[in-house]
């Protein structure tokens, strides 16, 4: 879970913007195509126009040359009858044996010299009309021009029809200059072919003369071929026509129509005429512009697609990172505060039988993940022995839905430390069936905090043990001084009044009673102060084995003889206390220990030596036991023993002070009185007392038996 | 000539105790309740020894013994007490601190009561101990 090199929201980022990228490029390159593939497709939409008009110009070229063809040879018969018959030629007659209707000539005459008409096959009144001024009679005059004449269209003056009239010069033999033939064509015959041709309503067809002055022009529009005279397609005249086979192909604006047309042409051969298509190119490129605008809708629907497909991808590629992100968060989050809190668990999914255990929990049980695999063998290996049943039972319990309860286990961690852990767990049921989908199980170590309370609840006793003898210990000083005042006449008194009593009197025997109790008392009292003193009066360096001593002394009187002591005393550093209340230690054991064993037999084992200190530099112990065969005492009595005013003895007996006594002064002095025992095995009471923080010379052990 | 002790104690069976083994031993004696009732007495019988008690109603045997030291020096002054109504409090050692010869706990037998008047009047009755010895003070 801590280990991606990166973080989810970068790795997010990188990823949006290499899809956005390749999603721009992709829309790019497919824009790109689309303009590419038009560019051709309109090229190739071009070149085929260029071609067909060069096709179609060819076609109409050849066309007038065949047909200029049969009118030249139609000319070359005509004139050589006019030459025989002269301006006696009937052509009424003679194109009654010509067909020259399938030429498409409606009129065929023959202009004099001077420019009347000699003849037409039309109107044989006609004759003798002037037709000097027309440019198709004019352009024969000098003789240089050879061949045949194709005039601009002009309305006839004998058919008043327009017509493209054909002319040629009719010599003499002797080279005079006989006159002009004529045929005249409507331009509408010449362009038989634009029927035949599946042209567009703005294509056209033309007929120039080389000297780039327009005959006819022939549309859908106008199919009759008639112009205004003079005018001149526009790009044209072709400086290159004079070549017989010349041929090309341009393309131009009409000024008139503003259609732009791609325009072949050719040069008619043997001819002074050029053969123009002029397809227009709108209406050819038409389609492929309408081609090119589905495509670029296609691939704007298709841009549209892959940009929102793009915009969705991204917007879902940052929800998911930032889901991810949160989940880290909150597994950091929970694997913390597992941590914090001493927590570990397990989830174990009831269907796929996965189980996984919390960084917690491994830290609970002191391993690294990577050393145990989860399961629940692994799990039972770091339960106590003795709490493995148990554990069992509650998983058992919690799987048959039974409440659960708190329950606490110990845990031995590889290194053998126990921890002890509070286990709960629940299970979670997420299907609509209520069926158990996984078992949680939470550890917490509660170890410290177990620690923790004991600690406690041993505070509160040792507090409320205290508070309780200090309250005894005032009550205990306010009673002695009163007792004190009380006992002084008791004693003075008894003991003066002894002086004149007589031995062996009932008087006497009387004021010895008197004087013994107050004695008694007075002892009584002794012990409360010294039980309720909190501070050591006179402190001071001395040694203890030199206060045992004194103490064995004056004690020894009144030890029945039947009990044996025996003393172990080895060197020990002196203390720093009040040796009198030490003194008064040692007589309340010695007293005990003499009277637990009673009027027997037994035996006292007094030893006192140093504990040096387990750390270096620092203050010893010096341990004082002492052990009675004695009657010993249960564990009851062993746990208030030290309690004043509690006693084992009859009333009258004994104080219940002594041992509370020797647990006060030794409190005084920083040490501590343990009891050992057991009914009928005698008893052992270690007091230890802590070395004076001075150096002290050594003593050979001392060992004697005191009887 | 007899000498007379004054006994300054506010329980009349310790007046009357300590004035019993004192006359049995041939002194004069004069008893006060309290340290005002003592400190008049000690101008009215002048006495050779002061016996005070610690603590009393009134006056404090503690603040009768300063104000005697104050009027006679010399007067040998031997502070009782049956021990401290506070636990941790030695009254004797005070006692002794502000003046007072001897001290002795009570209750005590009468002849260590009349060992220690006599060594403050410097009849050595019971030896072993001078009197400087047990006047630290």
């Amino acid at each position: 879970m801590h280990r991606e090199t990166e973080h989810p929201q970068r790795r997010a980022r990188r990823a949006q913007i290499a899809i956005v990228t390749s999603v721009v490029i992709t829309i790019l390159v497919l824009w790109g195509v689309v303009a590419t593939s038009s560019m051709f497709d309109r090229q190739s939409a071009f070149e085929r126009t260029r071609s067909n008009a060069s096709n179609l110009a060819a076609a109409f070229s050849d066309q007038l040359a065949h047909t200029l063809d049969g009118i030249s040879a139609a000319m070359d018969l005509l004139a050589g009858e006019f030459r025989a018959r002269g301006s006696a030629v009937d052509l009424q007659a003679w194109t009654q044996g010509v067909p020259l209707l399938a030429l498409g000539t409606i009129q065929v005459a023959i202009i004099g010299p001077d420019g009347r008409l000699i003849s037409t096959s039309l109107d044989p009144n006609a004759r003798g009309l002037d037709l000097s001024d027309r440019a198709h009679f004019r352009v024969h005059l000098d003789g240089s021009f050879k061949g045949l004449y194709v005039s601009e269209p002009v309305v006839g003056r004998v058919s008043k029809q327009t017509t493209l009239n054909i002319t040629r010069r009719v010599d003499a033999e002797d080279g005079r200059f006989l006159g002009v033939l004529m045929f005249a064509l409507p331009p509408r015959k010449l362009t038989t072919l634009l029927d035949l041709l599946e042209v567009g309503d703005r294509s056209i067809i033309a007929l120039e003369g080389i000297d780039g002055v327009l005959r006819a022009r022939f549309s859908r529009s106008s199919p009759d071929g008639a112009i205004t005279p003079g005018l001149r397609l526009p790009g044209g005249p072709r400086l290159d026509v004079a070549a017989d086979d010349s041929h090309g192909t341009y393309v131009t604006t009409s000024m008139v129509d503003r259609v732009t047309r791609l325009y072949g042409y050719r040069r008619v051969p043997r001819y002074p005429l050029v053969a123009t298509v002029g397809l227009d190119l709108d209406e050819v490129l038409a389609a492929t512009t309408r081609r090119t605008w589905s495509l670029a809708a296609l691939t704007a629907a298709g841009t549209l697609l892959l940009g929102g497909l793009a915009g969705l991808l991204v917007r879902e590629i940052g929800r998911r990172a930032e889901r991810e992100e949160r989940l880290i968060y909150s597994g950091r989050h929970l694997a913390l505060a597992q941590g914090v809190a001493h927590v570990g668990s397990i989830l174990r999914d009831f269907r796929t039988g996965v189980v996984e255990w919390s960084d917690g929990l491994y830290a609970i049980f002191g391993i690294e993940r990577d050393k145990v695999a989860p399961s629940l063998e692994a799990l039972m290996a770091f339960v106590h022995p003795d709490d493995r049943a148990a554990v069992l039972a509650d998983r058992d319990a919690a799987v048959r839905g039974e409440p659960q309860k708190l329950t606490e286990y110990r845990i031995v961690r590889p290194d053998g430390a126990v921890r002890m852990v509070q286990r709960n767990q629940c299970i979670i049921r997420d299907d609509e069936y209520g069926n158990p989908a996984h078992l949680l199980v939470a550890f917490q170590d509660v170890t410290e905090m177990r620690e923790e309370e004991n600690k406690r609840r041993a505070l509160e006793r040792q507090l409320h043990h205290s508070q309780k003898l200090e309250a005894l210990g005032t009550l205990a000083g306010g009673i002695a001084h009163d007792l004190n005042n009380t006992l002084v006449p008791v004693i003075t008194i008894s003991k003066l009044s002894l002086r004149h009593a007589k031995p062996g009197s009932p008087e006497y025997e009387d004021l010895e009673l008197i004087y013994r109790a107050g004695v008694r008392a007075r002892d009584l009292v002794k012990q409360v102060v010294a039980f309720s003193r909190k501070d050591v009066a006179n402190r001071r360096l001395f040694k203890v084995d030199e206060v045992l001593t004194e103490a064995l002394s004056m004690l020894r009187p009144t030890i029945p003889s039947m009990i044996r002591i025996e003393l172990t005393v080895g060197p020990v550093p002196p203390v720093m206390g009040d040796p009198s209340q030490i003194h008064q230690v040692i007589i309340n054991l010695m007293t005990n220990a003499v009277q637990a064993i009673g009027l027997k037999h037994g035996l006292i084992l007094i030893s006192l030596e140093e504990i040096p200190s387990a750390k270096a530099g620092e203050p010893g112990l010096i341990r004082l036991i002492i052990v009675d065969t004695g009657c010993g005492m249960d564990a009851e009595t062993q746990r208030r023993i030290f309690d004043p005013f509690f006693t084992t003895k009859a009333v009258g007996e004994g104080t219940g002070l002594g041992l509370s006594v020797v647990h006060g002064i030794v409190s005084n002095h920083s040490g501590s009185v343990t009891v050992e025992s057991a009914p009928g095995y005698g008893t052992k009471f270690v007091v230890d007392l802590p070395v004076a923080a001075v150096d002290t010379n050594a003593a050979a052990v001392d060992q004697r038996s005191v009887a | 000539m007899t000498e007379t002790i004054l006994v300054i104690d506010d329980d009349e069976a310790v007046r009357y105790a300590i004035r019993r083994a004192f006359r049995e031993e041939g002194f004069a004696v004069a008893v006060a309740a309290d340290g005002n009732q003592g400190l008049e007495l000690v101008e009215a019988v002048s006495p050779a020894l002061v016996i005070t008690d610690l603590i009393m109603p009134e006056k404090e045997g503690l603040e009768t013994i300063s104000e005697l030291r104050k009027r006679r020096p010399d007067l040998p002054i031997i502070a009782i007490s049956g021990g401290g109504r506070l636990v941790g409090c030695d009254f004797l050692d005070v006692a002794r601190k502000l003046g007072a010869n001897e001290a002795l706990v009570k209750p005590f037998e009468p002849e260590q009561l009349i060992a220690a008047a006599n060594r403050q009047l410097g009849r050595i009755t019971s030896p072993g101990r001078s009197p400087s010895s047990a006047n630290p003070a």
